[in-house]
């Protein structure tokens, strides 16, 4: 093949301009460590990088709110557990006081231990998580009880994602605890009775008092139980969804990232060919009868 | 007859012979840099012989012509690949120049996508938490802003076309007609029997500097003409006269450049994108390809979300119990929306007017509505028929392999033209060292020439000596 001038030239210049893109796509790479920067590195991969922050990010904001709701309940566990021990409390007070005569002052004193038991599981049940009020539905700007136990909540149950579209329950109907909504008992007007039985003497009203007290205490642990059963399903999916969350992020790290090793032996490969394309045009430059006689 | 003192009359002609050889190899030397140039041959013939008695008596050397050094073979294939290299170039700057569609750019529209609906989950444990629905809202607005952002840089590549046009126009205009000035330039010079080669260079450049701007591919004709047409068949250049490029705004293709030719003397026509080819045809191209899918998937996306999340935010109540309002600003047709989307300016002032009850009496704590806008997450929009993410995944996934594809055609048209640039270069390029071998060969014949002188005359002395 008859080899022009413009030929070495030309082909030199195509030669070190394909060895510079390469040594910057692999300094790219080993710099910013990604390997699927642009969508056209790898298409493929850069759509299914989408997908795969996409599904990251929600697995993230999944995990947060269950932890969150997971959070809520516990509290509503602390308080219902504190609930039932009131009430308990108020078994016991009235199994005493069914038991014997008591003077006035000892019935004083009782109805007061009532009143103080009342103002306890009040107090339990305005419980809040940050500034809302968690045993009120889903009204949680304003304490659910009143002194007197009256509720100002709603009946709605708050449900929080567990997985997309799938929704576990995460907050507890106070109303069906205490209230006895659903065919329960009131826990308050079981107390009231209670007071009103002691402030008369009434042992057969004391006793009713205390059997109502009873099924009350039966009825928080039922509610207790179910939110620990939703607790703990609120609990499993904010482990699975920071598994998922940390496999998914560690696939789009497969998928983008560049291996750091690689990267370096890439960069290293390219800056060799892109020497080894200035060598030989320095070489072929020298190639020249022109050079012959200043070499002599 | 053959005698000394016509021995010496051929000699002097022939070192002038060797002196049209070194001056021609001396115009190639100086040449050598010249991409336009086409090296440069004397051509020689032998004289006729005489004859004598029985013998025929050379009578030495004249030039018969100087003529350039082209290969029809390799020439006939530089148009398609100066066309198509020139073309996959242009496409391939103009899609890599959008980097907004990066998977992974900070602030890019699948971080903004994911923020959005992180916002609204965390929103959905606490309605009532008025941060909470400050940062939903201010995610909103991300998401907005990066459809926004996202449209703009695809608007702007597009643009960055329709800026390019009327000077590329203007180019193929003063190319085509000096095209024409020099086919009658050279077809005049021709028939007066010489060969005009730098005229013929002149040509060839602008020729190929056609070829590369509109895929334009040549004709040649009977008369010596090279006429130019383009890949449609369109006349750019026929004989001495050229047609005129301009550009003309065509509202119906986004007020985006239309490139038109008018012939001499007719009337303007559009000429399709698929017609047009080289630097024109692979910016037209990619304007209307690639970049215009690319728009109008985003803008499908950003209006069927953005009603999407409408359709939920109306059907749902604000945290004082008032039916709930548009949480964007959407337009009333998908063209431009992803350019324009915006959060209402009353739910950024105040976000306690995001619809996250499902009922007017459902309490501050109440997230169904909200529920109900996170599912548009996972519900397929109206027009791509797929989630959001994979809408937006499908967009960067495309895009990238129209690019990539663009990159590939760059990289294989590139090394077929450069190979067949070697080539054209081998067969016409100047090789200093040729050259250089040409003149010595030239001055050592020379010098035996002027010894024939020194010889001749020296039996010329001798043989007056005698008389």
């Amino acid at each position: 093949m008859r080899i022009s001038d413009a030929m070495i030239y030309d082909q030199a210049s195509y030669n070190m301009a394909n060895a510079e893109q390469q040594v910057q796509t692999a300094a790219e790479v080993s710099s910013t460590g990604i390997q699927v920067t642009h969508p056209w590195d790898n298409p493929a991969a850069a759509g299914l990088a989408v997908v795969y922050q996409g599904s990251s990010a929600n697995f993230t904001a999944l995990a947060q709110s269950t932890q969150a709701a997971a959070d809520e309940l516990s509290s509503a566990d602390s308080a219902l557990t504190s609930i039932g021990t009131s009430i308990q409390q108020a078994v016991t007070l009235s199994q005493e006081v069914g038991s014997g005569v008591f003077t006035a002052a000892q019935q004083a004193g009782t109805v007061d231990q009532i009143t103080g038991i009342q103002n306890d599981i009040v107090q339990a049940l305005n419980t809040q998580v940050g500034d809302r009020y968690i045993f009120g539905g889903t009204i949680d700007n304003a304490p659910p009880f009143s002194a007197a136990g009256a509720y100002s909540g709603n009946t709605a149950v708050r449900q929080v994602e567990v997985a997309p579209g799938v929704y576990q329950n995460a907050s507890v109907r106070a109303d069906v605890a205490v209230k006895g909504a659903g065919g329960g008992v009131d826990v308050f007007a079981a107390l009231s009775a209670l007071s009103t039985a002691v402030t008369a003497g009434n042992q057969a009203g004391i006793l009713a008092a205390q059997g109502t007290l009873d099924t009350a205490l039966q009825q928080v642990f039922t509610v207790q139980t179910e939110e620990g059963g939703d607790a703990a399903a609120i609990q499993t999916a904010t482990s699975v969804n920071q598994t998922a969350q940390t496999a998914t992020t560690t696939d789009l790290g497969d998928l983008v990232d560049a291996s750091e090793t690689t990267a370096a032996s890439q960069l290293a490969q390219a800056q060799t060919a892109m020497q080894a394309a200035v060598d030989a045009s320095q070489t072929s430059f020298q190639l020249s009868l022109v050079n012959v006689p200043q070499s002599q | 007859m053959s005698n000394l003192l016509s021995l010496l009359g051929q000699t002097a002609v022939n070192l002038n012979v060797q002196q049209t050889i070194t001056s021609t190899a001396s115009n190639n030397i100086s040449n050598a840099s010249n991409p336009n140039y086409s090296r440069q041959v004397t051509n020689l013939a032998s004289l006729p012989a005489e004859q004598e008695g029985n013998s025929f008596i050379g009578e030495g050397v004249t030039v018969q012509s100087v003529t350039q050094i082209r290969s029809q073979f390799i020439e006939a294939q530089m148009p398609s690949a100066f066309g198509s290299s020139s073309s996959a170039t242009s496409a391939a700057s103009t899609l890599t120049a959008v980097t907004s569609l990066d998977p992974s750019a900070t602030g890019g529209l699948a971080s903004q996508l994911g923020n959005y609906y992180s916002a609204l989950q965390a929103l959905a444990q606490n309605p009532g938490d008025a941060s909470l629905r400050q940062a939903a809202v201010a995610a909103a607005q991300g998401l907005a802003t990066a459809f926004n952002q996202t449209s703009q840089s695809i608007t702007g590549a597009q643009n960055g076309v329709d800026s390019q046009l009327p000077s590329l126009a203007s180019q193929v205009n003063a190319l085509s007609s000096q095209m024409a000035s020099l086919n009658a330039q050279i077809r005049m010079d021709e028939a007066s029997g010489a060969t005009p080669n730098d005229l013929l260079d002149q040509r060839q450049s602008i020729q190929d500097q056609l070829e590369q701007l509109t895929g334009a591919v040549p004709i040649p004709d009977a008369s010596g003409d090279i006429n130019m047409a383009l890949p449609d068949g369109t006349s750019l250049v026929s004989g001495d006269t050229s047609s005129t490029m301009s550009t003309q705004v065509d509202v119906a293709n986004g007020s985006h450049l239309d490139v038109l030719l008018t012939p001499p003397g007719g009337t303007a026509l559009t000429i399709p994108t698929s017609d047009l080819g080289g630097t024109i045809g692979g910016l037209v191209g990619s304007r209307d390809g690639a970049l215009a899918t690319a728009l109008s998937t985003l803008d499908s996306m950003a209006f069927d979300l953005g009603n999407a999340s409408n359709a939920v935010q109306t059907a749902g109540f604000d945290i004082n119990g008032n039916p709930g309002q548009d949480l964007f600003t959407v337009g009333g047709t998908a063209p431009g929306t992803a350019g324009t989307i915006s959060v209402s300016s009353a739910i950024i002032a105040n976000p306690g007017l995001l619809a996250a009850a499902s009922t007017a009496t459902g309490g501050t704590g109440d997230a169904t509505n909200l529920q109900n806008l996170i599912a548009t997450q996972t519900t397929n929009l109206a027009t791509s028929g797929e989630t959001p993410v994979e809408t937006l995944a499908n967009l960067t996934a495309n895009y990238g392999a129209q690019t990539q594809q663009a990159q590939n055609s760059q990289t294989q048209t590139g090394a077929v033209l450069q190979n067949l640039q070697q080539m054209r270069s081998s067969v016409s390029g100047v090789s200093i060292d040729a050259e250089t071998t040409t003149i010595d060969q030239a001055q050592n014949v020379y010098q035996a020439l002027s010894k024939v002188i020194t010889a001749t005359d020296a039996m010329l002395q001798s043989l007056m000596a005698i008389t």
